[in-house]
């Protein structure tokens, strides 16, 4: 077991994973529901697949394209999508999602329906530098005031609309960059698998993103981060089940959610983590005989 | 300062507000009143552009606009506070301060550099900070929603709205569920915004609050404008008393 939560494989899946939990919660915490996320991956993995194996481009442009379509596109998506509303907003997007899907498997220098082999590009120490990088900008997004603006919208729509905010450019904005964080997702994914097909972005990809979130808990990206690995560990754990593993995964998944409907980290425990941390450091600071800094 | 011209709105069959105009002038208190049901949160929503009206036109400082979005509304300056209490749960009273859009500081994807615009972010906090000062909240700036009192909820709507840059204040039921020493409160403060320049157009059920600080009043019944003057002008009108009462044949 331990030789297999320690291969490269597994620590690039688990890296993949964690950016699709937090991608897939960056438009959730304003408020926006994502459908569309398996055709946001797809985007990114098949062009930049393209842009390495075929054009024989650098990878670091192939991420930076991955990221940047996949972005605009999530953004569009979004903006499409709201022209309805509600679940009709996010039925949208599905719908757009599977118009990629039936994209990948028209173009014939992509593999059409069979796929296509990528070059293989990454290794963990690059995938968790990209999970690393999100994380802190996720981190200092929560904290900013285009944070807070989302966590407004997402409360409050019609309030967060009286208070002179254009919620519109805000959930677009919130999509594009759940699209791009997405699409580095993509890109790591098409480069560590090394085989992209049009099966593997179906909605059970967009499902598995954002079980990622609800399981780990949708109110903060640690819950997200946390859903990930939990999910990622569990399916590996009960390899030995077999055919049953995907039972128990399910059973598993509906114990948690039913024991802890927000999540396994509530914005109640990360605020109570934080707590907890700064008194450690006042506590220490008075030991060594500093001043403690202002809290504002 | 906000004139409003043959609004009308209906919901299907349900006439909400038909065919009101009503004028408020700067500086000074506007009362709203009339029973349940008579159009008045709904022609709040109208102004706001929460709801959009069937006809009619509404201009604030001389611009029409009936045509924009509620943002757009917000950002000529008037403000919204709800009947319900609206504050964000998640976030601190402090917090709850900072979400305006209608402040120079940015909220777009350079909010999160740290230092970028410090000084705006510096002189909004003052200015936070001088406003929660002003509704006795100051210290309460860390506590969340949960942890106020419901009249401290209200009055921190109000203080949102000048945070936000507020120069006509639409008071929705400021004192509903408030106890008496904070509805004197309340009104105190109501009274300090109009010596401070601001413009108040305020629905109210609790007469007593109205009469004591409105300049004029407007009165609805059924959607229809019925009365419009000084409070004891109101006061004394008889299609009021029968709204409020009833006629004998009722």
């Amino acid at each position: 077991m331990i030789e297999i939560l320690t291969t490269p494989l597994f620590l690039d899946l688990l890296g993949i994973n964690i950016l699709l939990g937090v991608s897939w919660y960056i438009p959730a915490s304003c408020g926006q529901f994502s459908f569309g996320h398996c055709g946001l991956i797809g985007i990114a993995a098949y062009l930049s697949g393209a842009l390495t194996t075929l054009f024989g481009l650098p990878f670091p442009i192939a991420i930076f394209v991955g990221i940047g379509v996949s972005g605009v596109t999530g953004a569009l998506f979004s903006a499409i999508g709201l022209k309805s509303k509600d679940i009709y907003a996010a039925i949208m997007t599905l719908a757009l999602a599977q118009i990629a899907v039936v994209a990948f498997k028209a173009i014939p220098a992509t593999g059409g329906i069979m796929g296509f082999l990528v070059t293989p590009k990454v290794t963990p120490s690059i995938v968790w530098t990209g999970v690393a990088l999100c994380l802190l900008f996720t981190w200092r997004l929560e904290r900013s005031r285009l944070g807070r603006t989302f966590e407004a919208i997402k409360t409050s729509n019609i309030v967060s609309s009286t208070l002179g905010l254009n919620t519109t450019y805000y959930k677009i904005l919130a999509f594009g960059i759940g699209g791009g964080m997405a699409g580095l997702a993509g890109v790591f994914y098409a480069h560590c698998i090394s085989w992209i097909e049009p099966q593997t972005f179906t909605i059970w990809l967009t499902v598995m993103s954002f079980t990622f979130a609800l399981v780990g808990g949708w109110e903060t990206m640690w819950g997200a981060v946390a859903g990930a690995m939990f999910l990622t560990l569990l399916l590996e754990a009960f390899r030995f089940a077999n055919i049953w593993r995907n039972l128990i995964y399910g059973l598993l998944i509906m114990i948690v959610l039913g024991f802890r409907p927000s999540g396994l980290i509530t914005r109640e425990n990360v605020r109570g983590a934080g707590k907890l941390f700064s008194r450690i450091m006042t506590f220490r600071r008075k030991k060594s005989g500093r001043n403690s800094i202002p809290t504002r | 300062m906000l004139r409003i011209e043959n609004i009308t709105k209906h919901f299907g069959g349900v006439k909400a507000v038909t065919d009101v105009s009503i004028t408020i002038d700067k500086g000074k208190i506007h009362g709203l009143i009339g029973p349940n049901g008579a159009g008045k949160t709904t022609l709040f929503k109208l102004i706001t552009k929460v709801l959009t009206p069937d006809s009619g036109s509404i201009q604030f400082k001389n611009t029409r606009i009936t045509h924009l979005p509620s943002y757009g509304i917000s950002r000529l300056g008037i403000g919204y506070i709800f009947q319900e209490s609206l504050l964000f749960r998640s976030m601190s009273l402090f917090e709850n301060m900072l979400v305006c859009g209608n402040t120079p500081v940015n909220s777009g994807l350079l909010s999160l550099l740290p230092f970028y615009q410090a000084e705006e972010r510096n002189r909004l906090e003052d200015k936070v900070r001088e406003v929660l000062e002003q509704f006795n909240l100051w210290t309460k700036g860390e506590l969340y929603p949960n942890q106020l009192s419901y009249g401290d909820r209200r009055r921190a709507l109000i203080a949102r709205g000048i945070i936000n840059g507020a120069s006509l204040l639409l008071l929705d039921e400021p004192s509903g569920g408030m106890n008496s020493s904070e509805r004197e409160e309340l009104s105190r403060d109501i009274i300090k915004l109009r010596q401070q320049g601001y413009t108040i157009f305020i629905i109210e059920h609790n007469l007593r609050l109205v009469m004591g600080i409105c300049d004029r009043i407007s009165v609805l019944n059924f959607g229809i404008l019925i009365s419009e003057g000084t409070p004891s002008e109101v006061a004394n009108d008889k299609a009021v008393i029968e709204a409020y009462i009833g006629t004998k044949n009722e």
